[in-house]
């Protein structure tokens, strides 16, 4: 009988299919290290690893693009890795139908790539859109500066199939834009971290694309006239498309040169849609912020604007420059300069970046702790963080720590009696628990 | 020893509890063609009260089904043998308007169109406006996942619920969703909307609201035939434009629609196109001409804008009363949800034409055509022999082809006992395990809303429903 987990891969499915053993440190979550890494090109190829592990009693973690796998908390075990960036066919692609189906190795920039060709876009965004797959993306349920008006994955996810944790692939929803044919399994499965199955395929629905973008940078000098403007512009007919508040920190973060120099506080004002429509958005929007004593302005067209939005969108999971803790809060919009204020407050001379969505209520805030308070101190911060933002009827998650501060802290927060029904479920699609064992919330 | 109606009344009082079979009628129905009479109707005004009763209901075994306004499709209100209803009728009110959030909270008694007027004061609206929207409840939208005319662009109603209050199977309560629409954690809120009342009762849910748009322009297609109004669709989306709402009218409702109002669809015609568009001036007019060539284009004979709020108003009327004035046809109908993707319409409709000849049975098509959902609307006399049966089978052999070309069967009004039984069409034994995970996950004891959805071998008491005002599509 193969124990060893890697060997039994092989046996399955072949060498060729295998990563070398040297190559997996390059797989390692919160320094747990795989036993074996599978690189995946068909369907069948997940249903088989799944069924043996579950045999074999393996925990399994799915990898798109690995961008996001600081999400949760550490992971129970780590046995196999299913690399999945090489299973990445674009399956159904129906433009007079606004339906495209992939496998969900796919990146989202390839995946942009192909649907531009028709003027066709899939409204997703997500940091490092050339390496994050949908898979990944869907799992995670990313999202970026336009999600104010375009929403989140699962918003945009008609179809899906999934191989569960015996290796049974099943299918929910379909091909067509509407539907209420059995449950919404999708919903269940974007942003489940794939604690629930692992995505193997995905139908979106699509829209035209947007022959036309911008961005206009008002520099306000506190949070406070930041989070007034926005709600003037969002109460305004021709509204932005999405609104990003970043301070000096976070505008480095982005970094475009000339933005944070003398940079307080930026209102960051995204536009997308046909041409005259962003014109008007853009001329009306900015006419208000200079009746609003707004004097510094910068205003971005096409690809120095959409550029300047993936570098935002990036910024979103700070991507690039990676803080010692990264924190996302999730209010009711007119809480959100409250919570913002509350937390500066609370965490004191902490060098803090902060990023925050006002129409979708996101705030992240980005600290390098260690230089002015150990990591006890630090977590008591978070302790003080969770109860202000509770008392908001919000809630803190950490997205981002070393995985030693992990053990120290759950960073999904406290168990609330929603979780016993996700527990339920999980119990239900993965009574092994060998899918991403331990990371989401409730330690499921 | 309190009786189970007892500890009913107990919990509720005496008077929000029926349990006489005279006063327990009315809701043997929803707007289905199935019934069953409950052991009981409760009216409860709070959801302590929600929770007691399904405490007690856990505690006996007894099964429950939500209801709201009872003008669902599918049969998802018709209370299982032996259970009871809880009907919110009193639990109908607008708790918040959040005009900074954009967000209201209500009731899930709250019917659809009042939660609507009273968001448009505030210059906001709630967008999901299924036809029956003067009747219906949000509760009733959330279990159904309703839909509606400007879901075409907007999305349906799990795109605009944020949150909500639920009551699950034991009688605890959660909350599922957060003040965000990006909540931690799994996103039970969006499982749980389109779940039929299976997975547990909602008592108080949170809604997005959107601006009202600065400019709505509404064109009326007038075509010779339906195949071409069908190219017109595929016309407007191919050039890359999504409208508001994209709505089709065939020459047979067209005729019961101006025999009962006048809504200025042409008598002569043979179908009609209604296509909205709404956004700021500069989106709008942009497409207006793209609008207007790919209608003439397609062999529209004629193309009117209605500019003004009454014009508009007309041609809605005449939309979303079409179904009412069947009554001016035939007695009786019955009809199909199917979705097919909307480059298929025109094959799908010939098909459905060729299946209404094969049977005998006149239909009439008024549907969703910007999103493909198909509502083919049999036409009969319930007393003529055997059409009840040709009815079915006509039904069955739409669903089959809808599938066949890619589509599906439900695409607003919910599988419920309706269409239970062609589950299998769309998915296998292993898609509908996993879908029971689910629901075992909420309620372990499948007592809530049992019987719906999943096939079971149990087929449904065919009586056909009068067709008339009130009937809504």
């Amino acid at each position: 009988m193969i124990t060893d987990a890697s060997e039994l891969m092989v046996s399955l499915l072949g060498r060729e299919c295998v990563m070398p053993m040297e190559s997996n440190l390059a797989y390692q979550v919160d320094g747990l290290v795989p036993k074996a890494v599978v690189q995946i090109q068909e369907s069948s190829q997940i249903q088989a690893v799944l069924n043996l592990a579950s045999q074999q009693d393996l925990g399994v973690t799915p990898w798109g693009g690995g961008t996001h796998q600081f999400l949760g908390n550490k992971p129970s075990r780590l046995d196999i890795v299913l690399d999945m960036h090489k299973y990445d066919r674009i399956l159904d692609f129906q433009p007079a139908d606004l339906t495209v189906t992939v496998e969900s190795g796919i990146t989202l920039d390839k995946l942009k790539a192909q649907l531009i060709s028709d003027d066709k876009l899939v409204p997703l965004e997500s940091p490092l859109s050339g390496v994050a797959t949908i898979g990944g993306i869907v799992a995670t349920n990313r999202s970026g500066p336009l999600r104010y008006s375009y929403g989140l994955p699962r918003d945009w996810l008609i179809g899906s199939t999934v191989c569960g944790a015996g290796g049974q692939q099943t299918k929910s929803g379909g091909k067509v834009v509407k539907n209420v044919t059995g449950y919404d399994l999708g919903k269940l499965y974007a942003g489940s971290l794939g604690t629930l199955g692992v995505i193997s395929e995905v139908t979106f629905k699509l829209v035209p694309s947007n022959p036309a973008g911008g961005l206009i940078v008002g520099k306000v000098d506190s949070i406070d006239e930041a989070v007034q403007i926005s709600k003037e512009l969002f109460a305004k007919v021709y509204s932005p498309q999405g609104i990003q508040i970043v301070d000096n920190l976070a505008m480095k973060t982005i970094g475009h040169p000339l933005l944070h120099t003398g940079l307080t506080y930026g209102v960051m004002l995204f536009f997308c849609g046909r041409i005259p429509a962003v014109n008007r958005r853009m001329r009306e929007c900015e006419g208000l912020l200079e009746s609003s004593g707004i004097i510094s302005r910068q205003m971005f067209l096409s690809d120095e604007a959409d550029k300047l939005l993936a570098q935002t969108t990036n910024a979103g999971s700070f991507a690039i420059d990676i803080p010692e803790c990264l924190m996302k809060f999730n209010v009711s919009p007119d809480k959100l300069l409250a919570v913002a204020q509350r937390s500066q407050a609370i965490l004191g001379n902490i060098p803090t970046a902060l990023l925050a969505d006002p129409g979708f209520g996101v705030i992240r805030l980005a600290c390098d702790y260690s230089s002015i308070v150990s990591t006890s101190e630090f977590l008591a911060c978070v302790r003080s963080l969770r109860n202000m933002v509770s008392q908001h009827n919000g809630s803190l998650i950490i997205e981002r720590c070393a995985y030693q501060v992990k053990e120290a802290i759950d960073v999904w927060g406290d168990v609330t009696p929603e979780v016993k029904v996700m527990a339920n479920i999980k119990k239900q699609f993965d009574p092994k628990m060998i899918l991403n064992q331990g990371r989401f919330m409730g330690h499921l | 020893m309190q009786t189970f109606i007892e500890q009913l009344q107990a919990i509720v009082g005496e008077e929000d509890v029926i349990s006489h079979p005279d006063d327990l009628l009315v809701y043997e129905y929803d707007g289905s063609v199935d019934s069953n009479m409950p052991r009981a109707v409760v009216f409860p005004t709070s959801v302590d009260e929600v929770s007691k009763v399904l405490e007690l209901t856990h505690r006996e075994g007894i099964p429950v089904a939500g209801r709201g306004s009872g003008t669902g499709l599918s049969g998802g209100a018709i209370a299982a043998d032996g259970g009871i209803q809880i009907v919110f009728t009193k639990m109908n009110h607008v708790l918040d308007v959040n005009v900074e959030n954009r967000t209201a909270t209500v009731e899930p008694g709250v019917i659809n169109l009042d939660l609507d007027n009273i968001v448009r004061e505030f210059g906001m609206r709630y967008a999901p406006d299924p036809s029956s929207q003067k009747a219906c409840s949000i509760g009733g939208n959330i279990a159904e996942n309703a839909g509606g005319p400007h879901c075409l662009a907007y999305g349906t109603t799990t795109n605009h619920v944020i949150a909500m209050e639920v009551v699950l199977e034991d009688g605890s309560v959660v909350n599922l969703g957060g003040p965000s629409r990006d909540a931690p954690g799994y996103d039970l809120r969006g499982v749980f909307v389109g779940s039929e009342g299976t997975f547990g009762i909602t008592t108080k849910i949170t809604v997005r609201l959107l601006p009202l748009p600065e400019m709505v322009k509404t064109f009326l297609g007038i075509f010779p035939d339906i195949e071409s109004a069908c190219t017109a669709v595929s016309a407007v989306i191919g050039h890359g434009i999504v409208p508001a709402a994209l709505e089709m009218i065939d020459a047979l409702s067209i005729k019961a629609v101006q025999s009962v109002t006048d809504a200025g669809f042409p008598d002569d015609a043979g179908a009609v196109l209604l296509v909205e568009l709404e956004g700021l001036t500069e989106e709008v007019e942009e497409v207006t001409e793209q609008v207007e060539s790919s209608l003439w284009d397609t062999g529209a004979k004629d193309v009117r804008i209605a500019e003004d709020p009454a014009d508009r108003e007309k041609l809605w009327v005449g939309r979303k009363t079409a179904f009412g004035s069947f009554g001016t046809i035939a007695p009786n109908y019955y009809l199909v949800d199917g979705v097919v993707p909307r480059t298929r319409l025109t094959q799908v409709l010939k098909r459905v034409s060729e299946i209404g000849q094969t049977y005998g049975i006149t239909i009439a098509n008024v549907f969703h055509a910007g999103d493909g959902n198909l509502h083919p609307c049999m036409l009969f006399d319930g007393r003529e022999p055997g059409v009840l049966d040709r009815a079915m089978q006509a039904a069955s052999e739409m669903m089959e082809y809808c599938v066949e070309v890619g589509g599906t069967l439900s695409g607003e009004h919910g599988i419920g006992l309706e269409k239970k039984e062609y589950m299998p069409l769309v998915f296998n034994d292993a898609d509908l395990a996993e879908m029971k995970k689910v629901r075992n996950g909420f309620a372990p004891l499948n007592l809530l809303n049992p019987g719906k959805i999943f096939p079971d071998g149990e087929t449904f008491n065919f009586e056909a429903h009068k067709s008339g005002p009130g009937m809504y599509i």
